[in-house]
């Protein structure tokens, strides 16, 4: 035989999370508050779904116990993005600094961040280059806030930099400890600065994004984040970096938690360039994009190279800050007819692209990174589109199952004729029934994303199908079209984007989800949607019940 | 032109033969690097190299037979016959609790139990925790560091195919990616490193030119001083914090102080090795190249005596991450492994068994040909190359594909099988044989013991083993 799904066992697992019928919760509110909180039930490749269609109708919700957020560690574009804000200089990671760690794609959860002497040693070493080329630049407004060769100045750089390093007022005892390395330092004042600086951002005060809590140990507890904690929050989900001086002065005024100035300064810094930084956290966290960087391999993609990559990410945050900036109603994610490609993807779009593209379904960027080998893959795409677009739970094959295709049917069968073929048997279908159908929606792209209307061997492109649901599709435009029709659309769009903003995993019981089940895809604008998350009370508070 | 960075001969000490210093001399020169170099006893020489394959084998073809022929996927290894322990019928059947965990089958749910759980001999506790128990690398390693002074306890390298984000069924994919564990503390691993410009740093930190022996440069002594205030702020933000977030900065602090040691640490000794140019920034896309400049940066950490231990996992287990082009596949090699006992896909799967038999293959090979100080290299490094799972379509964890390499001064018998389990004379019954299997944790705490540790247990050990030939 062929195909082998599984042991009866497995079998039973497998047939309950695909067709929905029962739902395993993972972090709903049948587990207690615990330390790790959100942090069952990671998954790139399925968790936190609702399994099938239940939940999609969800109107009501149990607040989620888990509301405890631990200490989130800076990314690495967050240490990027904020020693060049900091210290006023650009900024590029080495190449040898480590890259971040993921549990559920998302880079932000305390529980995702693991911590080693790799990590210190770079950031030392990032730190000394990064601070040496800063204070050597004269007046460095960033840094020099008066003549350092004066008595008195260094103690006052150090307050001033401590504010926005730390993201708080330092402590007497903070600013005499740096005070203490400048002053056993040898060297020029400017020098000795440099060390000083360099203790600073190597600091755990730096590095790691503390919220107060007056019962730390009590996850049940509530508490609503201080203003500079607020701000903090904010500018790391819509900035990817550190609070400019506009939000630091209006935190230390005391006015971010008026509801009304919280909400203008949202607005003010999604017009802000800066705003990039949420539209890249967007594609690479929930879209799954930064996966591309070990996806097509030249072998199989002889006309790939780093340039066209660079313009597959390119075309992909640039969409995605479009949607958010125009707040752009949801739905256009996957039904917008324009696109952001440059020449270099334009060639691989060929001739009439416009019409063939739908939104992000028909962006390389997903194509390339849903395919495999040489060929596009229905399953890697069919599961993209649910995990990602509409949050389902898919479990991932069991260890004893054949994965490979190979062997099935003769060797010029098309794809879809073969995964025709392995869903007859029952095992596989049980998952595969809900998996596959919008891959084979998106056959008529090409690995890297060419539209294509037969294949290699002659055959056609066979592009319709029927979701498990009941709902069938001609092909993209229609497949795209029937996503944004489905109830568990908009929800998951906020569920997949709350992780971003307040570093735990959202999950089906969480009240994020519930808030936007009645909303319109059609309607519900981007930044709308954004302004939302920030003003709910899992992005407004800290431990309890949200 | 493929960006290689392979060491030739010239950049490996040459030892007594090729020596221009007479021994005598050298031995009043530098008693210290003298005692580093012989040492009192073999198992003061004694370095260990835990080298992974991911995805197992086809069957039980890992292993000769007595009065057989050769196995074909065992073909780049023969000329070292002489040096090869076969230990055969181990098992790594993990105490797992996770869902997929099959008693009869000896696995959790796959390869997610796989480097980690090989390494440490110990079960992945709940879903979400990063928590293990100490593997034998730093066993060994730690033991060793502190008898000899060495700057690392173990030197951890993976390729760098990061299996992040692949996360299955909730299980963090720390685990896929992390072999070595510093104890059984939350999140305490070392994590790899997996470019061969860090390796050479970490061997050669310190190791300047212009250094003067004996004393810290200025660019040391300017890190101390400011890891000196990194380490002063511990105790102030500790008391605001929860249980759990003081558990993530004693992981910080932990590793600053790790750092700390590096940075304060003086280069390795200048008569043992010699620093070559550094390597090009190679990645794993290139995965021959950078297998190959891997495995010399290995040899030159060994004979630098940087390091008593290497863990180096030289492809991750799973799927998706490595295509097999490097045996001119374009399948990924987890996909492969699943052969489904079509001879097809089993035959691409010894393909690559070949592939990484010769990556063994090559690192014996240069071993043998450094002396140190009258003895090749390879009699006093151990190295067990072995796979997380036997068979890589049945992911089951029982007769291991486990080959000890050199080491005969350090107490191994080498050129032969030992079976310690139920062999290929077993019934042939997984559910039977594997009552009579002994615990991979048994090898581990042998060579621990061989190290010269006082552990008694390790992982799920029940005993320790002859390590000779029984067959």
């Amino acid at each position: 035989m062929a195909t082998r799904c599984s042991s009866l066992v497995l079998w039973a697992a497998l047939a309950v999370a695909c067709t929905g019928k029962l739902v395993e919760p993972t972090g709903g509110s049948g587990s207690g508050p615990a330390a790790g909180a959100g942090a069952n039930g990671g998954s790139g490749s399925g968790s936190g779904g609702d399994g099938g269609s239940a939940g999609n109708s969800v109107t009501s919700c149990t607040p989620s116990p888990n509301g405890h957020v631990g200490l989130q560690r800076l990314t690495s574009s967050q240490i990027k993005n904020t020693l060049a804000e900091l210290l006023g200089v650009p900024v590029t990671l080495p190449a040898a600094f480590p890259r971040d760690d993921r549990l559920g794609n998302y880079v932000t959860l305390p529980e995702a961040q693991l911590m080693s002497s790799v990590f210190v040693e770079q950031q030392l070493d990032l730190a000394l280059e990064v601070v040496d080329r800063a204070v050597m630049i004269p007046n460095n407004p960033a840094i020099y806030v008066c003549d350092v060769a004066l008595a008195d100045c260094p103690s006052r750089i150090l307050e001033q930099f401590l504010l926005r390093a730390f993201r708080r007022p330092p402590l007497a005892a903070e600013i005499a400890s740096y005070r203490a390395v400048y002053d056993r330092s040898a060297g020029s004042p400017q020098q000795r600065l440099a060390d000083a600086l360099a203790a600073i951002v190597t600091s755990p005060q730096f590095l790691y994004r503390e919220i107060g809590h007056p019962a730390p140990d009590d996850a049940s507890q509530s508490y609503a984040l201080g203003d500079y904690e607020l701000a903090t929050r904010l500018s790391y989900f819509l900035w990817d970096s550190m609070p400019d001086r506009e939000l630091f002065e209006a935190a230390g005024r005391g006015e971010l938690k008026d509801p009304a100035i919280f909400q203008a300064q949202a607005e003010r810094m999604l017009a802000d360039s800066r705003a990039s930084g949420l539209a890249k956290s967007i594609a690479d966290q929930w879209l799954g994009i930064g996966a591309l960087w070990n996806v097509p391999d030249k072998t199989d993609f002889p006309e790939f190279d780093d340039g066209l990559r660079d313009a597959m990410y390119a075309e992909t945050e640039r969409f995605v800050l479009h949607l958010l900036r125009e707040n752009r109603p949801l739905a256009e994610l996957v039904t917008a007819p324009s696109t952001f490609a440059g020449a270099e993807l334009a060639a691989v779009y060929g001739t009439g692209a416009a019409s063939d593209r739908q939104g992000i379904l028909g962006h390389a960027s997903v194509l390339s990174l849903t395919s495999a080998g040489n060929d596009s893959s229905i399953v890697r795409r069919g599961l993209w589109v649910n995990q990602r677009l509409l949050c389902k739970e898919i479990p991932d094959p069991p260890p004893n199952v054949n994965t490979s295709l190979t062997g099935v049917l003769s060797k010029t069968a098309t794809q879809k004729e073969k995964l025709d073929e392995h869903r007859k048997n029952p095992d596989c279908a049980v998952c595969h029934n809900m998996i596959d159908p919008p891959g084979i929606g998106l056959e008529s792209y090409g690995a890297l994303g060419q539209f294509r209307s037969s294949y290699p061997a002659g055959q056609p492109v066979v592009t319709s199908a029927k979701l498990v649901s009941g709902e069938s599709f001609a092909d993209a435009a229609e497949l795209a079209q029937v996503i944004i029709a489905q109830p568990g659309y908009a929800p998951c769009v906020a569920q997949r984007i709350a992780p971003i903003a307040v570093g735990r995993l959202t999950d089906a019981a969480d009240c994020i989800k519930a808030q936007f089940a009645g909303d319109s895809p059609a309607e519900l604008g981007f930044r709308d949607l954004l302004l939302r998350v920030v003003s709910s009370p899992m992005f407004l508070n800290q431990g309890g019940a949200q | 032109m493929s960006p290689r960075w392979l060491l030739d001969r010239r950049s490996f000490l040459i030892g007594a033969a090729g020596s221009v210093i007479a021994l005598p001399l050298l031995e009043a020169m530098f008693p210290t690097e003298k005692a580093l170099a012989q040492g009192p006893s073999a198992a003061d020489k004694a370095r260990f190299v835990f080298l992974f394959f991911p995805n197992g084998s086809v069957g039980s073809e890992m292993s000769p037979r007595p009065n057989t022929p050769w196995p074909s996927i065992l073909s780049p290894l023969e000329e070292h016959r002489a040096e090869l322990l076969f230990v055969e019928g181990l098992h790594n059947r993990q105490n797992s609790s996770w869902k997929w965990y099959d008693p009869k089958l000896g696995t959790g749910s796959g390869h997610e139990v796989g480097a980690c759980c090989y390494a440490t001999c110990a079960r992945i506790p709940e879903p979400g925790q990063t928590r293990l128990s100490i593997s034998i690398d730093q066993l060994i390693g730690q033991e060793l560091r502190t008898k000899r002074g060495t700057r690392l306890a173990s030197l951890v390298i993976a390729d760098g195919k990061n299996a992040s984000g692949i996360a299955q069924g909730g299980v963090n994919a720390a685990f896929h990616s992390l072999m070595s564990w510093k104890s059984d503390k939350l999140n305490d691993y070392e994590a790899p490193l997996t470019r061969p410009q860090l390796v050479f740093e970490q061997i050669f930190a310190g190791f300047e030119p212009t250094s003067v022996p004996g004393q810290l440069s200025a660019l040391q002594l300017r890190k101390k001083s400011i890891l000196d205030a990194v380490k002063e702020q511990e105790a102030a933000m500790k008391s605001r914090l929860g249980t759990a977030d003081r558990a993530r900065l004693d992981q910080y602090f932990s590793n600053v102080r790790e750092v700390e040691t590096k940075v304060g640490a003086l280069p390795p000794p200048t008569l043992l090795c010699t620093k070559p140019a550094a390597p090009a920034d190679v990645t794993s896309k290139n995965f021959p190249d950078f297998t190959r400049t891997m495995l010399d940066l290995v040899v030159l950490a060994l004979q630098c005596q940087v390091t008593p231990c290497v863990s180096y996992q030289l492809s991750r287990g799973n799927g998706g991450v490595q295509n097999a082009t490097y045996v001119g596949l374009s399948e990924d090699q987890h996909g492969i492994s699943h052969h489904g006992n079509n001879p097809v896909q089993q035959d691409k799967l010894r393909q690559i068994n070949t592939w990484f038999n010769g990556q063994l293959a090559y690192l014996i090979g240069k071993l043998k040909t450094i002396d140190e100080l009258g003895a090749p290299l390879s009699k006093n490094v151990v190295t067990v190359f072995g796979s997380e799972v036997a068979d890589g379509d049945k992911h089951n964890g029982f007769d291991l594909p486990i080959v000890v390499a050199g080491g005969q001064n350090a107490g191994i018998t080498s050129g032969g099988i030992a079976d310690v389990g139920f062999g290929k004379a077993g019934s042939g019954s997984i559910e039977t044989d594997h009552e009579r299997a002994a615990p991979l944790a048994n090898l581990f705490l042998s060579l621990a013991q061989l190290a010269g540790s006082p552990a008694t247990s390790f992982g799920n050990s029940t005993g320790t083993l002859e390590l000779k030939p029984n067959v």
